[in-house]
């Protein structure tokens, strides 16, 4: 049973994408624990890999972004990722062809600064049967991970540190 | 050219090609297994990269991506396509703040730089903003206007706190610099002044000198408004004969009135935005705080 929180890490630029083209309805995929670095030795949670590790994407974009870098895994993973939810979302006539254009437009000459990690810090109270569980051999790790496919943005809170 | 999808049409290309990456990008439920043409379609493309067929390293999925990322996004970056894109997101006022062009009118050169403000602290400022607002789009959009757009950027580091405030209007992809003025702290009481448009009333209770719009009651700063055309207005007067600017000569003050209106068909004022600044009580207080002005 998870806790009271799930975390999320996400480019600021998915914020801005399902602001404007999702009607603010938000896709986030998350964990129970925010950093699995700080828990016991022990446990089973403390083996998420830090692929899927909240705390370690965060430390990687944030680096990848302050950095510039281009050949950044993180950052080509979004920006395919966002060019083909364009393309689904577009076949599906959910968004125009000049909405297609102009999303890949974005992703493709925004500052390394859009891409920067944000933390999405999710009260589970109000999420309810919205919670999908991911199915085990997905995670990254020994801790369960969730989905919530239509999380408002007045159901989390974001959380960016400067450092 | 990916021989695997050579005689399909480009749309077709597209879309195969962001269904074959969302089967290689990670996925919380695949949707489906990954098929053989998935995997011969990947066999060719780490060939055409020069990637060998085994390897599965992070360096190599890296190039994958940035491959099926510049293949399905070629058209939709297509030198139209992209300035029509950028044109649309400029109007709408979502560009990134350093793809904009910005133009100076000759007005800068006389009133800004004469108070001790660069072209490229105004660049600077559009483009590594600290707040940026866009005012009231659509009513301005329906009456002809161009989008206005403020920016505020602080420089807090220096001993003088102040924010250079710049105020453009919105044309596509270019932004046409309004007016540009540095707020210092110690000045202007900014107690309260969040966003950019609350810093500039503040600016203009400050400096601005009151000034009508035909029978308008006097105002420091007005943005966005309509009004009656007087009577004593005649037809093909300048425009600029509608604004009475107040207690400027009287003081022996300097100073000068700026404004996007424009007398509407039906016989009103409509105002996009108007300002009159006291220059002569602006430039005193700039000189004090080290400012060469002239």
């Amino acid at each position: 049973m998870p806790g009271a929180l799930l975390y999320s890490t996400n480019a600021f630029m998915k914020l801005l994408i399902q602001q404007r083209y999702r009607r603010d309805v938000h896709y986030v995929w998350c964990s129970e624990q925010y950093d699995s670095r700080m828990l016991s030795a022990y446990s089973a949670a403390s083996l998420l890999p830090p692929s899927s590790n909240p705390a370690d994407i965060y430390r990687q974009l944030k680096i990848d972004t302050d950095h510039g870098d281009a050949n950044s895994l993180k950052i080509r993973e979004q920006k395919l990722l966002f060019a083909t939810l364009a393309v689904r979302w577009e076949k599906s006539g959910e968004i125009t062809t000049a909405d297609k254009d102009d999303m890949i437009y974005l992703i493709n000459n925004s500052p390394f600064s859009l891409w920067r990690p944000l933390v999405y810090v999710i009260p589970i109270a109000a999420i309810g049967t919205r919670l999908r569980r991911v199915p085990a051999e997905q995670w990254g790790g020994g801790s369960p991970e969730h989905v919530i496919e239509d999380l408002r943005r007045s159901e989390f809170d974001i959380i960016e540190f400067q450092t | 050219m990916i021989h695997s999808l050579s005689g399909r049409s480009r749309d077709e290309v597209e879309r195969t090609l962001a269904e074959v990456a969302a089967r290689v990008l990670p996925q919380p439920f695949p949707e489906t297994e990954f098929q053989e043409f998935d995997q011969q379609l990947l066999t060719e493309i780490k060939k055409i990269i020069g990637l060998p067929p085994a390897d599965q390293s992070r360096k190599a999925l890296s190039r994958i991506y940035a491959y099926l990322y510049k293949e399905i996004t070629s058209e939709s970056l297509s030198s139209q396509r992209a300035s029509d894109a950028r044109g649309r997101l400029g109007r709408r006022g979502e560009l990134p703040p350093g793809d904009y062009n910005i133009e100076f009118k000759p007005w800068f050169k006389y009133h800004e730089e004469k108070l001790g403000i660069r072209k490229s602290a105004v660049e600077n400022a559009m483009r590594h903003p600290d707040q940026v607002e866009h005012l009231s789009h659509e009513h301005l959009k329906a009456r002809g206007f161009a989008p206005l757009s403020i920016y505020a950027k602080s420089r807090l580091e220096e001993a003088d706190h102040f924010t250079l405030l710049v105020v453009s209007s919105r044309q596509e992809a270019k932004q046409t610099i309004f007016g540009a003025w540095r707020v210092y702290h110690a000045d202007v009481d900014l107690r309260g002044s969040i966003t950019p448009l609350q810093m500039l009333h503040a600016f203009f209770d400050r400096y601005g000198q009151e000034f009508t719009v035909g029978d308008s009651a006097p105002q420091k700063l007005i943005l966005d408004e309509v009004y009656p055309l007087p009577d004593w207005y005649g037809a093909g007067s300048p425009d600029m004969d509608l604004f009475r600017v107040y207690g400027l000569a009287s003081a022996g003050n300097a100073g000068f009135t700026r404004g996007y209106s424009r007398v509407n068909p039906l016989g009103v004022i409509e105002v996009a935005i108007a300002v009159t600044l006291n220059m002569t009580k602006y430039a005193r207080d700039l000189r004090r705080h080290g400012v060469k002005t002239s």
